[in-house]
């Protein structure tokens, strides 16, 4: 429920950043789009930047938002097979998730730097921003759910540690 | 092994073994990326990027939040109040009422699941509380879920309209028949049972009627704000999500006064996590199809699609399967980004006009979100009940074979899709 109290987990620095950040960029949103109808219909000009300004932020939306579903493990995913292991067998598969998920991560994250870099002298048509800028997004978003894939596999063995074994 | 099988195997393993589907087609399409040669490593965030780069796009955080400001701000509770009340005299009313709710509400948060989730945790406890049997609470809810991903504003057409290259104010208008028709067919249902069960009514005075009515009002014109924006030409999907976003705030905050200011933070933070659920395999699928399309994958479906498929019937019958048996294992939401641009061309080539069969598919996909063994609105509903799975599959039986049949009627008669989007000039 949303107006309930934060938990210890969601006031940790990491979740607080992309918790702010991802106020920013949602209000930023709402604000292009709606400037971009208000235009048109209450003081009759076009303006032509909002969309391209809209288009910039929804790089950044999708990234920060994978942060945030990786801290919240949210993502779409399928435990058909996983939810019917138990004890060391499951313990193994958990690591093995976090260990491929991380691993494609740090790629993708590599992948999004060589991109950067090769957009670098790119400029948006309209605004004129680099768009190395709305790429960044990719390195930061990897970096931040190698971050919390870890910290949910950590803090999934040490409930599991805290738990007793199943019959 | 070929750089296809080899990424095929990827994805599937990966899905498999319970990583997030995006990280598995994000992995496939490294693979693949890797073994053309390290140089290609750079495409993994090109594709990605390019897959995001679309203004409608933006309209996926915006009808989230704003289907959030809803629930939060009281819009939603007033609209369910006046459902309530409509049906209050009706016997099993609660039926009904979970059923309007979840149309009305759902398809704006990207995932059926979580509609069912959301909506089934305020109706099921109040029908356990109104004595209505537990299967039949779970059964209606799952079956709910299962309906309102057709109606616009759903996450579901606008994700295929970009991804298919479809006009999304076409796929708006022709989800709705289908929509409607499921409701009504999924009430007569319920109402049927209810009756031969002999569950309770309720009837309410005509004061409380006219408080309640005139309390909604402002709810009720958010509908219309989204729908008649978008039908008359004043507002693209987009446009007509911001709108929805601000009236939403606007009558939370000053008219309804049950949202507070600095409550909004914490939605957007809720809108931006679940838009990067969807985003994110968006992305990545984007770049799997590119790697895909690259290797000529598309082709190769369809020339197996067209040896096996010597009729528009049999086409349709091999992508329905298709889509149950992913449904069976999975949200159906990656499978329509990965698939529908791949179907959409052949689909033509077979004669179906693209909406039409993205309709059908859509329909499809609801039947996967209540059939076993992973219909996940059916075991999130039984979970919410506190009942065995297997009860609620028996008591979600006759509802799923409904769905059925309306699902071979919207295929066999184009004119239930086709109609409202030619009515209107957005399609020939």
């Amino acid at each position: 429920m949303s107006s309930d109290p934060p938990t210890e987990e969601q006031r940790t620095a990491p979740n607080r950043l992309a918790q702010v950040s991802a106020t920013i960029l949602m209000s930023a949103s709402v604000l292009c789009v709606a400037l971009q109808v208000l235009s048109r219909y209450v003081i009759h000009l076009q303006i032509t930047w909002t969309e391209e300004a809209a288009r910039l932020l929804i790089v950044w939306i999708a990234g920060l938002g994978a942060v945030l579903s990786a801290a919240g493990d949210s993502h779409f995913r399928t435990n058909l097979i996983v939810s019917r292991l138990r004890g060391r067998t499951r313990h193994l598969a958990d690591w093995a998730v976090t260990l491929v998920s991380t691993a494609f991560c740090l790629m993708f994250g590599y992948a999004g730097v060589r991109f950067c870099i090769g957009l670098s002298d790119d400029v948006s048509p309209i605004l004129s921003v680099p768009y190395s800028v709305p790429m960044a997004a990719i390195p930061l978003c990897a970096i931040g759910m190698v971050v919390f894939f870890i910290r949910r596999a950590l803090a999934s063995q040490s409930a599991s540690r805290r738990a007793p074994e199943p019959d | 092994m070929n750089r296809q099988v080899l990424s095929l195997l990827v994805l599937f393993g990966g899905i498999f073994l319970g990583v997030d589907v995006a990280v598995a087609i994000g992995a496939a399409a490294l693979v693949g990326f890797l073994l053309l040669g390290s140089e290609f490593t750079m495409l993994l965030a090109d594709k990605f990027a390019e897959g995001l780069d679309s203004f409608p796009f933006l309209a996926i955080p915006l009808f989230i939040l704003a289907g959030k400001i809803m629930t939060r701000g009281g819009i939603a509770r007033h609209l369910v109040q006046v459902l309530l009340l409509a049906m209050g005299g009706v016997p099993g009313g609660m039926g009904p009422l979970t059923m309007l709710s979840t149309f009305v509400l759902s398809g704006v948060c990207g995932s059926a699941s979580a509609d069912t989730a959301a909506i089934g945790a305020v109706t099921i406890p109040e029908m356990r509380r109104r004595n209505y049997p537990m299967p039949f609470a779970a059964a209606v809810t799952a079956a709910a879920g299962a309906t309102g991903h057709l109606l616009p504003p759903s996450i579901d057409l606008i994700v295929v309209g970009v991804v298919a290259n479809l006009s999304i104010g076409a796929l708006f208008l022709a989800g709705i028949i289908p929509a409607l028709l499921n409701l009504v067919s999924m009430i007569a249902l319920s109402l049927a049972i209810a009756i031969y069960r002999r569950m309770p009514a309720e009837r309410e005075s005509r004061e409380r009627w006219k408080q309640t009515l005139l309390n909604s009002l402002p709810a009720l014109v958010m509908p219309v704000i989204i729908l008649g924006g978008i039908r008359a030409g004043l507002f693209t999907p987009t446009e007509a999500a911001c709108v929805a976003v601000v009236y939403g705030a606007l009558v939370s905050l000053f008219v309804y006064g049950e949202l507070r200011v600095r409550e909004l933070p914490t939605l957007m933070v809720e809108a931006c996590q679940a838009t990067g659920a969807v985003l994110f395999v968006l992305g990545m699928a984007n770049a799997l199809s590119f790697l895909f399309s690259f290797e000529q994958v598309p082709q190769a479906i369809s020339a197996f699609i067209r040896v096996h498929a010597t009729s528009t019937f049999e086409f349709l019958l091999i992508v329905n399967v298709i889509f149950l048996g992913v449904g069976m294992v999975m949200d159906a939401l990656p499978a329509l980004i990965v698939l529908m641009p791949i179907l959409v061309p052949l689909a033509e080539r077979f004669g179906l006009n693209p909406i039409h069969f993205s309709v059908i598919v859509l329909a499809n996909v609801g039947l996967s979100f209540i059939h076993p063994p992973a219909g996940l609105c059916l075991y999130i509903s039984a979970a919410i009940a506190r009942i065995d799975i297997w009860r609620a599959t028996k008591a979600i039986v006759p509802f799923f074979l409904a769905l059925l049949a309306l699902l071979v009627a919207i295929a066999a008669i184009p004119e239930l899709t086709l109609w409202l989007p030619r009515r209107y000039g957005l399609i020939r």
